[in-house]
């Protein structure tokens, strides 16, 4: 029986996930076996650099933390583990935060998952579709008088994560003008906010009361019931002062 | 409503990167030594799957420069030349990246990428069998029909010959004939293909039909040390062999809209512009009648 087109890509691609050693050749290929070979490692070179470089692109915080050496060897651990199923490379990093947290040779910092899930949400936030926002006397206008009662529509890129380590403050010392070293970073939990205002992605540390407040408002439920929840939950919490953040942050897309 | 902007077959163009954004929308922007200006790109080429995003940054700026600039969508992730049915999820994000932006040209490969589930993110030649060539035309008549609108087809390059009964240009030339798609002539996939394949890069060329070529691509290698094979890594300066390969079928086929392809390492415009005046060069070498309309 002759050899399908299906089964020559099936074993093509049991070689670029390396399920077939190099020293069992397949007898598809023409040429003389030490060609073949180098043009395999060539097809096996270039998905796995491709891949890695999605990465890297992807997460370039965490890729400046464990260097190039370490990122690559993560990059082909992951590969192995999580082949891309998704014609869109962005989706690619998708799983890369929870592999990293159970990736064994990165268990001494364990703040990398964090800041590699922040990295997914910049990027998520990036992409978002788009909305015009509304001005504060326009919100207030419209809230008429009973401001309690008041459902907000947040920019379709806002994001929240909560983590147990300094993850936003880590991000920060690693952009373009900042020369943060890390020994400064207060070792303490963050509760950050990722958004795009005018085209420009952001990602702010809260303190955990606002933090609550706004993630009841990004769900529908009214002012009210947020401040609340931000009062249940961060006794230091003082709606004054959230209200004042709250417009400032330039999140706010419309009213309900 | 968009401007219709012409795009002669004289044109030169560069694929463009989000670090280029700012400079191809205000050239030389306090920089007088900026080296080039709004007339030095004839157009701008995008990979598709870059705009895939709802909104955002990357929409924003290539709306821009879509108001100024032709545009010519590339997309690199369809996988026609693969044994898997078309992804039409991808298809669909494909036709609104194109009914967004109203491109002149748009693209996509004899190449596969994506195998049953999984997906590669590398370009790579199928097998040239009469069997697959019929697949392909199925393909490409479900991407023209989910499209609404022609395509062209670009020449894969090569490392390994793959069994088949079909010459490479015999294949595109009867993709073009049988589905009505045009084809992409990637000069540096040639030359690339030739160098590690063994065949006359030159007789390729000249067996291609030129009637079916939209466009032409002009890129850099590498040459991979261990084997000596050539490595089509978008990663550096045209050379003068693909140069010579490109004069070379301009005189017989005449000038074509060429693409300027720095993937890997992208330098920045003004750089880019240098390699534009080189294709210049390269087309008026083969005796072309070049006459630079303005857009």
């Amino acid at each position: 029986m002759s050899r399908t087109d299906k089964d020559l890509l099936d074993r093509f691609t049991d070689i670029l996930r390396d399920k077939t050693p190099p020293s069992e050749l397949p007898d598809i290929f023409e040429g003389e076996a030490e060609q073949v070979h180098a043009a395999l490692a060539v097809y096996r070179n270039n998905v796995r650099s491709s891949l890695s470089r999605v990465l890297a692109d992807t997460f370039p915080v965490l890729f400046e933390l464990v260097g190039d050496a370490f990122f690559k060897f993560l990059a082909h651990e992951y590969y192995q583990a999580h082949p891309p199923v998704s014609r869109m490379v962005l989706r690619y990093g998708d799983h890369l935060p929870g592999f990293l947290a159970g990736f064994e040779p990165a268990a001494a910092y364990p703040y990398l998952p964090d800041v590699a899930r922040l990295e997914g949400l910049y990027l998520e936030a990036y992409h978002a579709g788009d909305a015009d926002l509304m001005a504060p006397d326009q919100i207030i206008a419209a809230a008429g008088d009973d401001i309690e009662e008041l459902v907000l529509k947040l920019h379709p890129s806002v994001r929240f994560m909560a983590s147990d380590y300094p993850a936003a403050s880590i991000w920060q010392a690693h952009q373009s003008g900042s020369r943060k070293a890390m020994s400064e970073i207060a070792q303490t939990s963050e509760h950050v906010l990722v958004a795009r205002s005018h085209n420009h992605v952001t990602i702010r540390v809260l303190t955990h009361g606002s933090f609550i407040a706004l993630k009841a408002l990004s769900t529908g439920q009214t002012l009210g019931k947020a401040v609340l929840a931000a009062n249940e939950g961060d006794k230091s919490f003082n709606p004054q002062d959230f209200f004042q953040i709250l417009f400032q942050l330039q999140i706010i897309a419309g009213v309900q | 409503m968009r401007p219709l902007l012409p795009v002669p077959a004289q044109s030169v163009g560069v694929g463009l990167k989000p670090a280029h954004y700012r400079d191809a929308l205000s050239p030389g922007a306090g920089d007088d030594e900026a080296g080039f200006d709004a007339s030095t790109f004839s157009f701008f080429e995008v990979h598709a799957e870059n705009f895939m995003g709802e909104g955002g940054p990357a929409h924003a700026w290539l709306g821009a420069i879509r108001d100024k600039y032709p545009l010519s969508v590339h997309g690199v992730c369809l996988s026609i030349g693969g044994t898997t049915p078309i992804d039409q999820a991808h298809l669909a994000r494909l036709r609104r990246v194109v009914d967004r932006y109203e491109p002149f040209l748009v693209s996509e490969h004899l190449a596969w990428c994506a195998h049953e589930e999984f997906f590669y993110n590398d370009l790579i030649a199928p097998p040239m069998t009469k069997e697959h060539f019929a697949r392909v035309c199925e393909h490409i008549d479900q991407v023209q029909t989910g499209l609404g609108r022609k395509i062209l087809i670009e020449n894969p390059s090569q490392y390994l010959k793959l069994p088949g009964e079909m010459s490479e240009p015999e294949f595109l030339n009867g993709l073009a004939d049988t589905t009505g798609c045009g084809l992409l002539l990637d000069v540096n996939n040639v030359y690339v293909s030739a160098e590690n394949l063994g065949f006359d890069a030159m007789t390729y060329l000249d067996t291609i039909n030129p009637a079916h070529v939209g466009e032409i691509h002009l890129a850099g290698h590498a040459i991979d040390e261990a084997s000596g094979l050539r490595i089509d890594d978008h990663g550096s300066s045209v050379p003068e062999a693909v140069g010579a390969l490109y004069t070379g079928f301009l005189k017989k086929a005449g000038a074509r809209p060429t693409l300027v392809e720095w993937d890997t390492d992208t330098p920045p415009l003004a750089e880019l512009a240098l390699e534009v005046e080189k294709a210049r060069r390269w087309m008026k070498r083969a005796d072309v009648h070049v006459n630079l309309v303005e857009a």
